[in-house]
């Protein structure tokens, strides 16, 4: 063995393992930046011929051939042998970091959720003509906000790259009515619209609810998670206010149990959200049929 | 919706390009005259892995099959100077983030391993550059990989010299 050669390997290796000894336990280099490599050097030459030729590829410039216990591949090149193997645990990651980290951990205020609602399908179906498009909603002002108060999130895959969240989640819808000479109210178990006596500031709907959200994310990469999520949200109060002052009326035919889809992109801890309800807002006869697709910016997903 | 689908359909190639930095040098030098070029592409990687599962040896074709390419340029009479300075630069860009991990000299021969991680799919991609009297080889593995070892092979088959 080239002895200059060694020990310039060793000194290389070393001052890898050293550099990043402080944050990486196990891990080898990178003070500056998240790069970690694993890679022993070998202090004996590769004896080549003890090791199985891969068949197809054997030319003037390359060998590949397979390790003894199969578990490695050797790239014969340029004098050199490149032991390659599965990338097990990620090596550009500080894995001993992750595995010392419980899977399970408690969540408090969550995966918070600010954006705009959007009605869809929206249908007045029974109601007659001229009475229909008192649910048109200003769109900029409709707002939802979703908050996981308290729960669990579980860790899972080699690399923890996927996770499971669940918890109780509190939920408030604010639909702003185009019309503000309006409110909505209930007659012959039927929701619809009543005239004010003036104009009013706002007119709006407020439906609040507690749900349990089951939430599946992936990391994709370091910073970038992926996730879908299935609400399921028990309605607490549905509310007619208007203002000023402010009057506030309880509505009676909203759907009590709400399930809602939503997939949400997130960068670090911030990112985008498509949440669509799957359950109508309304109970089937007693007001218009309406999904309603709220989009915005999560927080913590 | 319709002009953020757009949107993402024109950048996600590019994206995807971006993946593997190298792929511009190994193209313009497997083109060029004087270099010799071994490509094992993703095709020829995923052939071996189902040669290696066929065989029973689940672990290197579970190997074989992350591996996206594996590109082996060498200098056969080609302008030496041009090359290196072009691999050089692909080494030390520092928008394509290759980090020198291993370097040694001996004997007027200099050999230097780069190493990079890709934005997705946690693919990693190894750069080894040799250069000096014995010869001028350029190596790059792209793909789902460990770097375990790197050793001096006790038998070195015959190369061809850059004069």
């Amino acid at each position: 063995m080239d002895k200059k050669l060694f020990l310039g390997w060793m000194a290389a290796f070393l001052s890898m393992a050293f550099s990043t000894a402080a944050e990486r336990p196990a891990g080898l280099p990178s003070a500056d930046s998240d790069t970690t490599a694993r890679m022993t050097v070998s202090p004996e030459p590769l004896t080549v011929d003890t090791l199985e030729r891969l068949d197809p590829v054997d030319t003037d410039l390359v060998t590949l051939r397979r390790s003894a216990g199969g578990e490695e591949m050797v790239i014969e090149v340029a004098g050199f042998g490149i032991t390659l193997s599965n990338s097990s645990d990620g090596w550009f990651r500080s894995a001993d970091s992750v595995k010392n980290r419980s899977r399970f951990s408690l969540l408090f205020l969550a995966g918070s959720e600010y954006g705009f609602i959007v009605p869809t399908g929206l249908d007045y179906g029974a109601y007659p003509a001229g009475s229909d498009h008192f649910f048109d909603l200003r769109n900029g002002k409709s707002l939802h906000i979703s908050t996981t108060l308290v729960g669990l999130n579980c860790e899972f895959g080699r690399m923890r790259q996927f996770n499971l969240r669940t918890g109780l989640r509190y939920t408030i819808d604010n639909y702003r009515l185009s019309d503000n000479s309006i409110t909505l109210g209930n007659e012959n178990g039927m929701i619809v619209p009543r005239t004010l006596d003036e104009k009013a500031d706002k007119s709006k709907l407020r439906i609040t609810s507690l749900g349990i959200p089951l939430t599946f994310s992936y990391r994709v990469v370091r910073n970038l998670t992926v996730a879908v999520s299935g609400y399921f949200d028990f309605t607490m109060g549905a509310n007619s206010i208007y203002k000023r002052p402010k009057v506030k009326n309880s509505l009676a035919g909203v759907n009590p149990f709400l399930f809602s889809t939503a997939v949400a992109i997130g960068y670090h801890r911030v990112g985008v959200y498509l949440r669509y309800g799957v359950t109508p807002l309304f109970k089937s006869g007693v007001g218009p049929e309406v999904h309603p697709i709220s989009i915005g910016f999560c927080l913590d997903m | 919706m319709k002009r953020i689908l757009i949107l993402l359909l024109v950048v996600l190639p590019f994206l995807a390009r971006a993946q593997n930095v190298s792929w511009r040098f190994f193209d313009r030098y497997s083109k060029a005259e004087g270099f010799s070029c071994v490509q094992m592409e993703r095709k020829m990687m995923r052939m071996m892995s189902r040669q290696a599962a066929e065989k029973g040896d689940k672990k290197l074709a579970e190997l074989l099959d992350g591996i996206q390419y594996i590109r082996i340029m060498a200098l056969d009479g080609g302008d030496r100077t041009q090359f290196l300075k072009d691999a050089e630069e692909l080494a030390s860009d520092p928008v394509f983030k290759f980090q020198l991990v291993m370097s040694e000299s001996s004997d007027g021969q200099t050999t230097r391993f780069y190493l990079r991680e890709a934005v997705f799919n946690n693919y990693s991609e190894l750069l080894m550059l040799t250069y000096g009297p014995k010869e001028t080889v350029a190596v790059n593995i792209y793909g789902r990989f460990d770097l375990k070892q790197v050793s001096r092979l006790s038998t070195i088959r015959p190369k061809r010299t850059n004069e």
